[in-house]
């Protein structure tokens, strides 16, 4: 019994994981990555048959519903995403560090310079625009005469 | 003290189960997981508690943690003898988001992508004008690929090299 609800509790998830795309995968924000978390914590008693199939199956498809309606609601309205998911928010602009948001963040100045050091930055200078994007990475996009040379510069050069 | 010792036994002894498992499984790392890979890895984690609190006999978990592994792999083999199935069930194709410049808009519905989101994945690959982009995609890794137009690529040392000859 144990296997064939395994077998069954796989094929569901399985179903699940393609609805909700491939952003859900490898690229999870913090609540994507908490709805991941509660999918998994609800398979083991399904599995052990401490809760019928059909309870699974019920709770399975609410929490994928919610994701779904949460997903397609940030993806048609921009009002909807600023309230659901903390947006992308600059620490630096021209070369300068806007301390303010770097307060709201709870970013310091050290945290700033180890990620530009792992982005090979050392120069506050060269730095056009860094953020933290709502991933909870940092970016860094460089100022034009810092960027690395590309081809069209090369040919129209030449 | 006896309920210790068992929980160190069925901790220890499961544990290594499934080290073994994963090992013969043939899965070297979680760097390329694909759909199927997450759903194993996160099904089998969900495992664990019930037999190490003794909640379920370990029989149970046994039998579980292999039907999962062994689904994986058959959801694996499968995939590698049939590329359809492979696409349409697992869901292993690119989707494609900027093409030549330009917003794919059935790929960014399809997937729920938001220009915001698109150009913050821009912005942690260093990247800030979509008309450089020849091609983005989402992978079936669940990482966004860009693909840049020829102008907007990197020179390379032989292009350079020829530009210096040129100058002589």
């Amino acid at each position: 019994m144990v296997a064939i609800r395994t077998v069954a509790v796989y094929l569901v998830i399985l179903a699940v994981v393609r609805l909700m795309g491939k952003r859900e995968i490898g690229n999870l924000g913090a609540f994507d990555f908490l709805v991941a978390l509660m999918i998994g914590e609800i398979v083991d008693e399904a599995i052990y048959g401490d809760v019928s199939m059909l309870e699974f199956v019920v709770v399975v498809v609410i929490i994928t519903g919610l994701e779904l309606i949460n997903s397609w609601g940030s993806f048609r309205s921009k009002t909807l995403r600023k309230i659901l998911e903390a947006g992308p928010s600059q620490i630096v602009e021209h070369g300068k560090i806007k301390q303010k948001e770097l307060a709201r963040e709870r970013f310091s100045e050290d945290d700033l310079w180890s990620q530009l050091r792992l982005k090979g930055v050392d120069d506050l200078q060269e730095v056009k625009e860094a953020t933290i994007e709502p991933s909870g990475s940092i970016s860094v996009v460089l100022e034009d005469w810092a960027r690395p040379v590309q081809k069209g510069d090369l040919e129209k050069a030449g | 003290m006896d309920e210790i010792w068992g929980l160190l036994l069925r901790i220890v002894l499961f544990y290594i189960y499934i080290l073994v498992a994963i090992r013969l499984s043939g899965k070297r790392s979680i760097g390329q997981i694909s759909p199927h890979d997450f759903i194993t890895g996160l099904l089998i984690g969900d495992l664990f508690d019930d037999i190490f609190w003794g909640d379920q006999p370990f029989a149970s978990g046994l039998v579980a943690a292999s039907v999962l592994i062994l689904m994986h792999l058959i959801f694996a083999l499968l995939g590698l003898v049939n590329r359809r199935l492979d696409r349409q069930v697992l869901g292993t194709f690119p989707v494609v988001l900027i093409k030549d410049g330009k917003l794919a808009w059935e790929g960014l519905r399809r997937e729920r992508t938001s220009e915001d989101e698109i150009n913050s994945q821009m912005r942690l690959q260093d990247q800030e004008a979509i008309e450089e982009i020849k091609q983005a995609a989402w992978e079936p890794s669940g990482q966004m690929s860009l693909l840049l137009k020829h102008e907007a690529r990197p020179v390379q040392k032989s292009e350079l090299d020829q530009v210096i000859k040129g100058l002589k």
